[in-house]
This record gives C-alpha cells, sequence and structure tokens, in this order.
C-alpha cells in the first residue's frame, strides 16, 4: 500500500503497467487486489501518466469521490522536516475511538482525522512512541488499527497509524468522506518557522 | 584583595556572555588556567560562577535564531566538547527545520573529527534510547557508519527505538535518507517498515 502510494509520489513511469495491473485485474466478476490497493493503483497511475490514468480509472468502476482523499506531494523546497502525508480532514462530529492494548484502555474523542492518523483527546496521556490499538466503533462494524502516539499535548495526543486491514482502512476511507467533506490541502508554508521553538510534528 | 579580583573576573565574564561578546569568553577561560597552573585550586570556586557551561544552551539557542555561528562561538564550545556534543544531540530530535539540523551537524563537524568518533561510539555502544537520539546527527556526518553499525544494533533494540530511528533519519537529505533506509529496511521492525517507506519516497 505504501509502496503503492510512494511510486505516484516519485513519478515512477515505469510502474505504469504495474499499477494498471493491481487497478484492472479481475477473476470472473470480481476485482482481484481490494479496493484500497485499487484506489491507490488509480492515485498513483494518475500522477504517473494522467491520460492512461483518467481512462483506466473511467473504467474501474471506483467512485470519483474516493480518490479525493490522497497522498500529498511533499514539497522538496520546504524547510520542514515531516511533512504531512494526506490532507488533514476536521470531521463534523467527533470520532470516538477506543484503546484496546493498555492495562487501563480508555476513550479517544478525535475531531480531526486523515488516512495517516489524527489527533484526539482522552483521559490519559502516553509518551510518544508508544504504541496504540486503537478500535473505532460503527454500528455494528469496527475499524481496527495500530498506531503510534506523536506529540502529547496536554489537551491532545497526535497519533500515526502504522497499520491497519485493506479493508479496514476501506471502511475509514468511507468514513472520512461522511464526516470530513473536502480534505483541506496541506501546505508547509502554513507551518511557520518560529526559530529556536521546538516544532512540533504532525502526523 | 584576592577577592575583589575574583569577583571583578567573574563579573566581566558574565557580562561577556550576556552581551554574547564570544571571544572575550574563552580569554578568560583561558586566564583561570594560567590561575589555575600557579595557584592550584584557587579557581575551583570561581568556574562555577562564570557558568560557561550553564549557558551552552543560550549560545546554541542564539546560533539557531540567527541561522548562524557567531564570531568566537566556537572557541568556546570547543572548550566543552562533551556538553556540546550532548546538547546538540538532544536538540536535533526536537528540530523541525532543517536549515536547524544543518546547523546542529556543523557545529558537531567544526568541533573535530573526535565529537564524530564519540557520537559513533554512542552510537554503537550506548542503551537504545541514548543511542538513537545520535542517528540523525551521524547520518549527516558519517552516513556510511550509519550503515554499517545500525543493522546490528536495530536487531537489540525494542520497537519504540526503530522508530525513534527512522524518525531521525527523516533530517537526512533526501537521496542519503533514501539510500540508508533501503539499506536498513529488512532490519527495520515490520510495523515501522511503512513509515520508513513513506520517507523513502
Amino acid at each position: 500500500m505504501k509502496a503503492v502510494e510512494a511510486l505516484g509520489r516519485l513519478r515512477a513511469s515505469a510502474s505504469s503497467a504495474l499499477l494498471q495491473h493491481i487497478l484492472e485485474t479481475r477473476q470472473v466478476w470480481r476485482w482481484v487486489y481490494p479496493n484500497e490497493l485499487r484506489i491507490a493503483a488509480a492515485q498513483a497511475l494518475l500522477r504517473v501518466d494522467q491520460a492512461v490514468g483518467m481512462e483506466k480509472v473511467a473504467a474501474s468502476g471506483i467512485d470519483r469521490k474516493e480518490l479525493t482523499l490522497e497522498p500529498t506531494d511533499p514539497d522538496p523546497n520546504a524547510s520542514v522536516i515531516r511533512q504531512r502525508r494526506y490532507a488533514r480532514v476536521k470531521l463534523s462530529r467527533n470520532l470516538i475511538a477506543v484503546t484496546t492494548n493498555l492495562r487501563e484502555n480508555f476513550r479517544l474523542s478525535i475531531p480531526e482525522l486523515n488516512l495517516g492518523g489524527g489527533i484526539g483527546s482522552g483521559e490519559r496521556h502516553l509518551a510518544p512512541g508508544s504504541l496504540l490499538s486503537l478500535k473505532f466503533s460503527l454500528g455494528v462494524r469496527n475499524i481496527k488499527a495500530q498506531a503510534i502516539v506523536r506529540g502529547a499535548r496536554p489537551q491532545a495526543m497526535a497519533f500515526e497509524f502504522v497499520d491497519m486491514d485493506l479493508d479496514e482502512r476501506y471502511r475509514l476511507r468511507k468514513l472520512l468522506l461522511e464526516l470530513g467533506g473536502l480534505p483541506m490541502v496541506a501546505q508547509v508554508t502554513n507551518r511557520t518557522r518560529r526559530r529556536g521553538r521546538v516544532a512540533i510534528s504532525k502526523s | 584583595m584576592q577577592t575583589l579580583v575574583s569577583a571583578a573576573f567573574v563579573r566581566l565574564s558574565q557580562e561577556a556572555a550576556s552581551k554574547r561578546c564570544y571571544p572575550a569568553m574563552p580569554q578568560a577561560l583561558s586566564s583561570l588556567e594560567t590561575v589555575e597552573a600557579q595557584r592550584p585550586g584557587s579557581t575551583q570556586s570561581l568556574r562555577p560562577r562564570i557558568g560557561a557551561e550553564e549557558r551552552l544552551p543560550e549560545f546554541i539557542e542564539e546560533a539557531m535564531r540567527s541561522g548562524q555561528i557567531a564570531d568566537g562561538m566556537m572557541d568556546i564550545l570547543s572548550l566543552m566538547p562533551k556538553a556540546t556534543i550532548h546538547y546538540v544531540t538532544n536538540r536535533f530530535g526536537h528540530c523541525g527545520f532543517r536549515e536547524d539540523c544543518d546547523l546542529l551537524a556543523t557545529i558537531i563537524r567544526t568541533l573535530g573529527e573526535d565529537a564524530t568518533q564519540r557520537l559513533l561510539e554512542t552510537l554503537q555502544t550506548a542503551p537504545a534510547g541514548e543511542s538513537a537520539e545520535t542517528i540523525g546527527l551521524v547520518s549527516q556526518l558519517s552516513p556510511e557508519n550509519v550503515e554499517k553499525i545500525l543493522p546490528a544494533r536495530l536487531s537489540q533494540w525494542p520497537r519504540s527505538s526503530h522508530d525513534r530511528a527512522v524518525r531521525q533519519l527523516s533530517a537526512a537529505p533526501s537521496e542519503e535518507r533514501a539510500r540508508l533506509l533501503l539499506a536498513l529496511y529488512d532490519s527495520i521492525d515490520v510495523l515501522i517498515r511503512p513509515l520508513a517507506i513513506d520517507e523513502m519516497g
């Protein structure tokens, strides 16, 4: 998944055939590759070869709306060391996630989330680098993910996803589209240079 | 008489530090050494009162704010290499901007080969947490050694240190970063590999 996204970011033209293969391959009447991987392949193909990408996407059965949550292109001239991987999505209502791997688990209320991670507030704060198993409850189905805690501030804790089943990631994509509307384009220029201050990394 | 001279000496040295008159400070510290050689033990109480070491963070932060190393500052830092390496290493891990990382790497480079060797020794022998904090700096100063030392060390480290290692490497220039991460990829914890791929591409 991450490698497919990286091919798009790198504009690796040699990967065009592979991306088309992931996007198009069918077995009888089913797509061979999971939706989420096909979406990533479509997004990468649109960057690698836009004309072919548009043609293939039109025949792929992928809803164009699903393509709106895409990896962002890093700005090569930015002085910021770590740039956002995905545009930030402010949710129309806070999403609740529960940790499941701790001795004392707790709830996180999440106002901002994207496919790479999010920011939430809870009763407890964990040290950056801690591993969290998170469960987002959605009716009868859940989304499970593993995440690493990033910056922890008194009011909020940032986390970055490190592992998620592809089907669950697809459900997360749908949820973000339902609750988030259009993503806000990440611009490194918005992160002002504050000399001598410690920059808080963002997922 | 000695008390009054000592007090004046301390006051002038403190004033030099607060006014960032860097060339005066090594001179003051060198004078202390001369006096110490002539009257052993007589300067023991003066050194902490001058407080050059306590002001080291201020000096480095000042350099980061201004974006350049002021004249004479390296002469002071060279007199306190251990404290400088310690502060710069920790500060590097909290940098969000490339220019700050470059400046901190320049400070260590200017301290000389001994400073790089000391960092390499920490990378090679210190406990995981301490060792991982040196990766960013060493990747700028001696990337070939990161490639040589890190695979073996990663195999002994917990996942959180693997994560830290990848984040430290994110400060390296893009081509060097991709090359290093590719070389280390098989040694990186499975859960941290997606983050490594993100940093490569």
